[in-house]
Formats: C-alpha cells, structure tokens, sequence
C-alpha cells in the first residue's frame, strides 16, 4: 500500500509530465486496421459436417504437475 | 558486444510461441455452415506465427487442442493504406498502431525474409496435431527468439484486453 507522500507525489505530477503523457496517448491509433487483407492464393471446399457430439475438455493432470500457474 | 538475434531456424513437430507457419491454409466456414450436410468453407492461404504459450504446447502433455494464430504480412504486400507509408511503419515500430506489431527482417542463410508486420486483428486457430504435422514438412521452419518473441506478446495481450470507456474523464 502506498504511503500518504508517495500518493502525493504520484498526484502532483508537472504539468510538463501530464502533457507529455497525454500527447503521447493521443499518437496511439487503436483503430487502425487493415480493410482488406493482401491477396493471397484461396478457394472454396465442399465439407461435409457430421455431428459426433459436444467436445470435452482437456482433462487437467495435477500429478503431471500440471497447474493454473503456467 | 552481445548479439541478440532475432530469428533461428528449428526442425521437428515441436511448436512454441513465436514459430512461423508459411503458405499455412485457414478454413472460414460459409455463413450457411451450421448445420449438417454439405457446406462450403473457404480456405485462404496465410503467413501465420504461434501465440499460444509454449508451455500449452509441449508434446504429449498439450492443455490446447488449437493453437493461437496471427496473420503476418510482408512489408511489400502492403501496398495501400498507412501501414504503405513509411510513416506508417514507423508508427507501427514505436508501438503506436496496437493493432499491428513490426517484425525485422530475416537475414538467415536459405530463409531471408523481409521486414513484416503482424496482424492482430486477424487470429485463427488450428489443430494442434494439423499443425506438427505441417511442421514435418515445413523443414526448416522461423523461430522468433527472446525477447522479441515476448515483446510480440506483450504487444497481443496490450491490443485483446484494451478496454474502451463509453464516458470519458472531463478535466474542467
């Protein structure tokens, strides 16, 4: 946890340093995305879809240690 | 002075992060493809690299059955819009289109490749087993190295959790 001065010093940063923070947030262009993708080789296949049922999951091994922290 | 290369070249079924997949098909179901019987699905070819995390990927112990893919253009396949500028690029360099990520180019014997540019927008999944068995033939394969391969990451995970405030903050 943060103490009182250190709060105070993160708040009171010069004016400067918030300038400069936000005209560098202002370059970043989040929605800039390609329209098309370059033409590539595609074609269309013919699938014949067959219902097996509905996948399972992979089961977890923890004596493979295996774990969430990976 | 210490060199950090970009790129080696591995051989093999075994996949990590950041490994390339050239010339690799995707498979886009038709929008009629949900039920049963005859479909159509389009295929189209990418230049695709792995963004699942190598750990979910070791061999026999997998915690995917898909891998995580981003399509990848080359600097000369972009041919309008920004990314055709130089401006462009260099916005992609400094890390200010989150979108797209700048890869160097490969000076490898036998694999050079040029500068390119990863496409966050465009994500596919494939097989995993699909994918080593593409591996076998696609000998040798690119592998981007640390840490460039964790800045490619680093830059995905920055770009998929952005967060989008409907009301901003109003400072008067």
């Amino acid at each position: 946890m943060s103490s009182p001065e250190e709060v105070k010093r993160e708040g009171s940063q010069p004016p400067s340093e918030q300038a400069a923070a936000s005209d560098s947030d202002e370059l970043l262009d989040w929605d800039a995305r390609l329209e098309e993708a370059p033409p590539r080789p595609s074609g269309k296949i013919k699938v014949r879809l067959r219902y097996r049922g509905r996948g399972l999951p992979i089961p977890v091994d923890v004596t493979n240690g295996d774990s969430p922290k990976t | 002075m210490q060199v950090y290369p970009w790129y080696a070249t591995t051989e093999g079924d075994e996949i990590e992060q950041g490994d390339f997949f050239e010339a690799c098909p995707v498979y886009i179901p038709s929008a009629e493809a949900t039920g049963h019987g005859i479909v159509d699905f389009e295929w189209e070819e990418r230049d695709l690299v792995v963004l699942s995390q190598t750990c979910d990927l070791v061999k026999g112990r997998e915690k995917v059955s898909e891998v995580l893919l981003c399509s990848v253009w080359n600097r000369s396949e972009l041919t309008t819009g920004h990314l055709s500028t130089p401006k462009g690029l260099e916005d992609a360099r400094r890390g200010n289109l989150p979108g797209f990520h700048l890869l160097a180019s490969c000076e490898l014997p036998g694999i050079k490749r040029e500068l390119r540019v990863v496409d966050f927008r465009r994500v596919y999944s494939l097989p995993v087993q699909f994918l080593r068995r593409k591996a076998l033939f696609d000998q040798p394969r690119l592998r981007l190295l640390p840490p460039y391969r964790e800045h490619l990451s680093q830059a995905f995970a920055r770009f998929f959790m952005r967060v989008g405030l409907p009301v901003d903050i109003r400072l008067d």
